[in-house]
């Protein structure tokens, strides 16, 4: 049992891919920062937010057993993976900083602003999950559709290349997907040469309490078929 | 005791078969959800026409329960009680109907215990509570208790999936009922557990009423009902039959559904007696008319009134009216008593009787008190004339029928059945002979 080093594996895997293809390729992905911190920081805060996404919105079906058996406020339920997985977040922040510590790279005062950061991923995790949590126990349709986003997600957004790439006309665009504004913020708490996004994130946060009080608004609706349809 | 604590209005609940949610009852829901965000609308609407099939699993529940008291739930399977169970703990929306309940439900369902089989019976013991509204030092109170009582002892840190299901739901009973909910609802829940847990749960369940908590108990054994519910609550197709008083409800319910019948009444001139030989009675001996007519037969408690359901110390009171027909022959009231197809007993008064023709008469015995075992018990009726030849003017089969049940008494010796087609009280001692 390797027990939490698994946690690692995944980011670490595609950090070495991508990597790799960047070497060969000689692909110029605009990065200002080393790739491998850029690609890394992107990569395990994408992971907890897609990860917080879909098991919240698995949450209502994996825990039937209780929805059926006990009452109890039902919002507990799609909160407890947002919060769950800041551990694997956590976790996967120790290669970060051997990864940080290894290009002489040094987080600045902005690192205060982490929490807040962290706070509207996981707003949006929730809005998101508690959305198509409700919208999937009437359609199945609708988990489909979410894995799809979340499976283009990670092109569209700046995970593996910096925004810089896009061509100027389409960033306005670009920067209407939230976790865009959220990856960058990210980054730029630990990174003292990257500059913070400031109007994306505001963007981020505004769209996220959207998200979350439309998701929850449906999610307490759906609450009353929850054990029709379980 | 003024207000009641659960007050249910109007419940119904409607299911659809095949599908939990059929095509119009999931737009019904989509509308809802996307109620105001308009612009969504339209998303994955489904294109097949909708085929429905519903039914209603309650239909326009109305019933009041006050504090402290225990309420039994009768009928048959699918009549409703489990959903309305389930209503009751908010766990099921009513279609129409609202309930006020006034306290902190827990509610046990038989089937399953719902335990996380992964996570050991420690854990299982402190998400349920918690999620039951206890906190941390709450549970660690009580705790020990619950381990105790369910004992299931050093199994506790292993996980719940290698308990047994008995294990499991001595768990889940333990956790319910030390979860000190105001109002506790039991499902079926007594059918598992041996004799001697059963016996404790109904204990514990005393203690419970005791303090002031309301208890709901569905069961399918009228034994248990009986022994516990001062009310009752009987539910026949989502539909309310009877509520009130436990004793006259289980007496319906046992006529209906048991088939029990405590009363006979000859309806006149459909039951006439015809009177026919008994044995080897050569033809030209049979009488012309018979010589008494049944009027009725009854088994009647204390308080005279006929009764389906008695306790085991209760005194069962046998009452035969009967006309006399003829004054030339000699009558006999007797009475057979059948279990299980055994003849059990077979009484009768030890004089015969000889009267004035047209003479209304009632015999009149008893089954003294902790004579009979606990079961179902018929009751034929004979009138015959003794002298030869045998004559039998009156024969009607198990026209009477009866259950007896044990009463809850939690210093019984022995908590399981009792053998044998009678269980009469005899005098017992024990006489000391010598001292080693």
């Amino acid at each position: 049992m390797l027990g939490f080093l698994w946690t690692f594996a995944r980011p670490l895997a595609m950090l070495a891919v991508f990597t790799l293809l960047k070497k060969l390729s000689r692909a110029d992905l605009f990065n200002t920062i080393p790739y491998g911190l850029y690609l890394y920081s992107g990569i395990i805060f994408w992971f907890y937010f897609i990860e917080a996404v879909t098991s919240t919105q698995r949450s209502i079906a994996s825990d039937a057993g209780l929805i059926k058996r006990i009452y109890y406020p039902r919002l507990i339920t799609p909160m407890v993976p947002v919060i769950a997985r800041l551990y694997g977040l956590l976790l996967s922040l120790i290669p970060l900083f051997i990864l940080m510590f290894y290009y002489h790279v040094y987080p600045g005062w902005r690192i205060l602003l982490l929490p807040v950061v962290i706070l509207q991923a996981m707003v949006l995790s929730l809005g998101l999950g508690t959305l198509f949590a409700a919208l999937s126990l009437v359609k199945k349709d609708y988990e489909n559709f979410l894995s799809l986003i979340i499976y283009i997600g990670i092109f569209i957004s700046p995970v593996i290349y910096a925004p810089a790439m896009i061509p100027q006309r389409a960033l306005f665009f670009y920067y209407m997907n939230p976790a865009a504004g959220m990856l960058l913020a990210f980054r730029s708490c630990w990174f003292t040469d990257f500059p913070f996004p400031f109007w994306q994130f505001l963007y981020s946060c505004i769209a996220s309490v959207l998200f979350l009080i439309i998701g929850t608004t449906m999610f307490r609706k759906a609450e009353m078929y929850f054990s029709d349809s379980l | 005791m003024d207000e009641p604590i659960i007050t249910v209005k109007g419940i119904s609940k409607k299911y659809h078969i095949g599908n939990p949610l059929p095509p119009r009852q999931e737009r019904k829901i989509l509308r809802r959800l996307l109620s105001p965000f308009r612009a969504f609308q339209g998303m994955g609407m489904p294109f097949t026409a909708p085929q429905e099939k519903e039914f209603w699993a309650l239909k326009d529940i109305s019933f009041d329960v006050y504090k402290g008291e225990r309420l039994g739930i009768i009928g048959r399977n699918g009549a409703g009680k489990t959903t309305l169970l389930k209503i009751l703990s908010r766990l099921v929306y009513p279609t129409e109907g609202e309930a006020r309940i006034r306290g902190r439900v827990t509610t046990l369902f038989g089937v399953g215990t719902g335990f996380n089989g992964n996570m050991t019976g420690r854990n299982n013991v402190y998400l349920d509570a918690t999620l039951h509204g206890l906190s941390r030092q709450e549970i660690d109170a009580r705790f020990d208790e619950i381990v105790e009582f369910s004992g299931v002892g050093k199994f506790i840190d292993t996980p719940v999936k290698c308990y047994s299901n008995g294990m499991q739901s001595r768990l889940a009973f333990a956790v319910a009922a030390f979860l000190d909910p105001d109002i506790l609802m039991l499902d079926e829940v007594l059918s598992v557990g041996d004799m001697a847990f059963q016996q404790k749960c109904l204990q514990k369940m005393e203690g419970l009423t005791s303090a002031g908590r309301t208890i709901f108990l569905v069961s399918h054994s009228m034994e248990s009902i009986m022994r516990f519910c001062e009310k009752v609550l009987w539910l026949e197709e989502g539909q309310v039959v009877e509520f009130g008083v436990a004793k006259d409800v289980t007496t319906s319910y046992s006529k209906r559904m048991l088939k029990l019948q405590a009363s006979y009444k000859a309806q006149p001139g459909i039951e006439r007696s015809r009177t026919t030989p008994v044995g080897q009675t050569p033809p030209r001996d049979i009488p012309q008319a018979p010589g008494a007519e049944l009027l009725s037969f009854e088994v009647l408690d204390a308080e005279h009134q006929p009764k389906e359901i008695f306790f085991r110390h209760e005194q069962i009171n046998i009452e035969t009216k009967f006309r006399v027909l003829r004054q030339d022959i000699p009558l006999v009231v007797s009475v057979h008593i059948i279990k299980d197809n055994v003849h059990v007993m077979t009484t009768h008064c030890s004089k015969t009787i000889q009267e004035e023709i047209n003479t209304v008469w009632i015999g009149k015995t008893n089954i003294p008190a902790d004579f009979l075992n606990t079961g179902d018990y018929s009751f034929s009726i004979a009138i015959v004339t003794p002298a030869r030849p045998k004559w039998q003017h009156v024969y009607l089969e198990k026209i009477v029928s009866l259950k007896v049940v044990e009463a809850y008494n939690p210093d019984r010796i022995f908590s399981g059945e009792y053998r044998g087609v009678v269980r009469p009280q005899f005098p017992w001692e024990y006489i000391k002979i010598s001292q080693e």
